[in-house]
């Protein structure tokens, strides 16, 4: 795992001291709340609806055991006891004081961790594959990459005041596990001819306006990748909207210039800002590659665990459901599930962050990860010590064995917290897990995501079923998005329809359901592939059956 | 008439004068696109001026202006925060001129004291180019 | 947002804290819906919140409409109840069909 530099730690900890002054300057009245606002956000503290909210980023989603049991101290000194796992690996703390955050933020720099760049229109904490640097299909571990990118990007004195948010992805496996083209700059790691390159998409995105990511710069060397980053920030910076802020990402200015318009103003600048990053960059890569190294996994015997297998249908249920692959033989990737049924999705309290980081600490190498899908990732467990993990998950309440059906649905925080929301989502994921918990094993993979808002931090448009929860006319309406889909041939849902009342959802949802479950070849058939044999018009009718008929 | 306090490279405020005397002032909009800010390069002094602390785009012509050689004087006119001086610095400009009635609020101790701890990033062995004053 | 009929409450957030508020009858920031002072004059309620505006305590300061029946002071809108009640704590009336899950 990369660990802080003495240059690392002397920045957190200034930036502790710069925002300590800042929200002294704000209360003083030096700064105004629209001056300080900015200043705030960029230290990742919003005000939601109820209370501040801290969003703490997680790099690339990779957190040690001994931060993680830092991140329950926190919950529990500064806040509820809970965190909230976001869909962007980030956690956040619903209910923080604004006067406590310098002290939060300096607790954070502690444990060798930031705010920075969680928020604001600045380019936003790197995400990649949770199962980095494990996964058997990877080129290459992503991450330190990521974190060249995460420092490259952290305070760039050019680009804290963008027209926009800017969010960066990287994935390295063939399966692509980060959204890549759902993301401003999606970077895919690819063996080129002369060692790792990266295809550049751009201009991906959700929100108002969901738009695919284009393919712009094809093989680009790993030596030409920051100076590509910055040429392509300098291109939006300059040229991105600034009078309406849901025209400003880079998707619209991308798609207003068009692909060959943008590379072209891209590679126009590129030379001069090539010439600026010397050695020291490349060597600075060089010693990232080595901070990632995956810990040394020895041989261990695996009797014990087919035994276990094969004796126990629970745990058996939960590895077949829960337990990935690893490149090492003898190991695996344990996805822990934060999606108990009837639980906030992606909610952990500060007695299973503890138990994850028992875990990590016994059983883990030391390292957990955050899932863009709100889970927790134990990337590195031999099997036969997942009989043990299961029984410790079993404690506390957090061996749910759903991950990839309905129950393991992604929800943003919606209007239980968010001052943006337009509906609430927590609810609505709580009572669909609920209401099909007996059905999911039944209705196979299934991605359901929801977003409380047109901003779609649920991700919506990439679910097999999106749901937007927006206000009509004062009452909370739920519209369905069909066909949905992350990866490399990413695409963008199709709206069914007129919206639902919250009650009306969960009965369209039945009728949805129960359409799959006829018209579907087999039960080897999953539920993205029927929709996408048959089209959505079948669907469509199906969820709108009984409003027809009436 | 409206007064503006100009604010050099290390917080300190020097000059006042009247904004009509500041000659040649180009709003940041009529600059930003490339083939606009590459006709100031052989420029003595460019005058930006900017609405809003919030519009970034000063950043990115100040690096591109000095990354293309532009040896000349850049002046910023606008209510910039002090937390943004180091980023200006970073950009190459050489100076800001902020409202009286900013002045007040911001007052010269705070950009002092964002000035006078260096600019601490990730990027400074960027081989940043110089501004006028220091080139 | 829905359009803003009387009666009406002012409403904002604590700076230091965070956390929600209303104007008393007494001009106080009180932490209870149920407190607050119910103005049936838009205009009046306008110029008050502009009078008790202050950055240095509150921020966003708002009106919301309450409904009109006498008694406890309730908001009107999802969002004004959810902001008063805290998450988890609005809860509609149970979806039609509960409990029969007519899939299959």
């Amino acid at each position: 795992m990369y660990r802080y530099s003495e240059i690392d730690r002397s920045f957190v900890k200034e930036r502790v001291c710069q925002y300590r002054d800042q929200v002294s300057r704000r209360l003083s009245g030096a700064l105004t709340e629209d001056e300080f606002k900015p200043l705030r956000l960029m230290n990742g503290v919003y005000l939601q609806l109820h209370a501040y909210m801290l969003r703490v980023a997680i790099p690339y989603g990779t957190l040690s055991a001994h931060q993680m049991r830092g991140l329950a101290n926190i919950s529990e000194r500064w806040d509820k006891g809970y965190g909230h796992l976001t869909t962007r690996q980030n956690i956040q703390f619903n209910w923080p004081k604004l006067v406590d955050t310098p002290d939060i933020l300096n607790a954070l720099a502690e444990l060798d961790m930031h705010a920075i760049q969680t928020s604001g229109n600045t380019i936003r904490n790197v995400t990649t594959d949770h199962f980095a640097g494990a996964a058997l299909d990877e080129v290459a571990d992503p991450r330190p990459y990521a974190e060249w990118i995460r420092q490259w990007s952290t305070d760039h004195p050019e680009f804290q005041f963008l027209p926009r948010k800017f969010k960066i992805a990287i994935s390295a496996g063939r399966q692509d596990r980060a959204v890549i083209k759902a993301h401003d700059i999606g970077l895919r790691l690819v063996a080129g001819a002369c060692g790792p390159a990266f295809d550049i998409y751009i201009g991906g995105g959700l929100g108002r306006t969901p738009v695919v990511g284009s393919l712009v710069f094809k093989s680009v060397p790993v030596d030409r990748l920051l100076p590509h980053l910055e040429g392509i920030l300098t291109v939006y910076n300059l040229a991105g909207r600034r009078d309406n802020k849901y025209k400003a990402r880079i998707k619209i200015l991308f798609q207003s210039m068009g692909l060959e318009a943008f590379k072209y103003e891209v590679e126009r600048i590129l030379p001069r800002i090539n010439d600026t990053f010397g050695d020291s960059s490349e060597a600075q890569l060089e010693s990232l590659l080595n901070a990632f190294a995956i810990p040394t996994l020895p041989s261990r015997d695996v009797g014990p665990y087919w035994d276990a297998v094969n004796s126990r249908a629970d745990f058996k249920g939960w590895v077949k459901q829960n337990v990935t692959p690893h490149l090492k033989e003898g190991y695996a990737a344990v996805t822990v599930s934060l999606k108990a049924h009837g639980h906030a999705p992606g909610d952990a309290s500060a007695s299973q962050m503890r138990a994850l980081a028992d875990l990590a600490e016994q059983v883990g190498f030391g390292e957990l990860r955050v899932s863009h899908e709100q889970n927790i990732v134990l990337p590195h467990v031999a099997q036969s010590d997942l009989m043990a993990v299961f029984d410790r998950l079993q404690r506390e309440g957090l061996a749910t064995a759903n991950i990839g059906l309905v129950s393991d649905l992604i929800a943003c925080p919606g209007m239980d917290y968010c001052a943006l929301a337009t509906a609430r989502s927590i609810p609505i994921g709580q009572q669909i897990a609920l209401r099909y918990e007996s059905l999911e094993q039944e209705l196979g993979p299934l991605r359901i995501k929801i977003s409380g808002c047109i901003n779609a931090c649920g991700h919506h448009h990439v679910g097999d079923i999106g749901i937007l929860g927006l206000d009509k006319a004062g009452v909370e309406n739920y519209q369905i998005t069909l066909g949905g889909r992350t990866g490399m041939d990413a695409a963008v849902g199709e709206k069914m329809g007129p919206g639902f009342t919250e009650s009306e959802l969960l009965l369209a949802l039945d009728r949805l359901f129960s359409a799959y479950l006829a018209l579907r070849r087999d039960s080897n058939e999953v539920f993205s592939e029927t929709v996408r044999r048959l089209g959505t018009a079948t669907f469509k009718s199906a969820l709108y059956e009984v409003a027809d008929a009436a | 008439m409206s007064r503006l306090i100009c604010v050099d490279q290390d917080g300190r405020f020097a000059t006042r004068s009247a904004v009509d005397s500041l000659s040649g002032t180009l709003h940041v909009s009529a600059v930003a696109p490339q083939e606009q800010w590459v006709e100031l390069l052989d420029q003595p002094v460019v005058r930006l001026k900017v609405d809003a602390f919030s519009d970034g785009r000063v950043f990115s012509i100040g690096r591109q202006l000095r990354l293309n050689g532009f040896r000349g004087r850049l002046e910023v006119i606008g209510d910039l925060l002090p937390d943004q001086l180091p980023m200006a610095v970073a950009a190459g400009i050489d100076v800001v001129w902020i409202s009286l009635e900013h002045a007040d609020r911001c007052d010269e101790s705070q950009w002092r004291q964002k000035r006078g701890k260096a600019r601490f990033g990730y990027q400074q062995s960027a081989n940043r180019p110089l501004s006028a004053s220091t080139a | 947002m829905a359009r803003l009929d009387a009666p009406a409450v002012v409403t904002a957030n604590c700076l230091l804290a965070g956390h929600v508020l209303y104007l008393s009858e007494t001009q106080e920031w009180v932490t209870q819906l149920s407190a607050a002072h119910r103005f049936d004059c838009l205009e009046a309620a306008k110029v008050m919140a502009a009078k008790v505006n202050d950055p240095s305590r509150v921020i966003g300061v708002e009106l919301v409409g309450v409904s009109t029946s006498p008694g406890e002071t309730v908001a009107r809108h999802y969002r004004e109840a959810i902001r008063a009640n805290g998450p988890g704590a609005y809860v509609f009336a149970p979806p039609i069909g509960e409990g029969d899950v007519s899939v299959q």
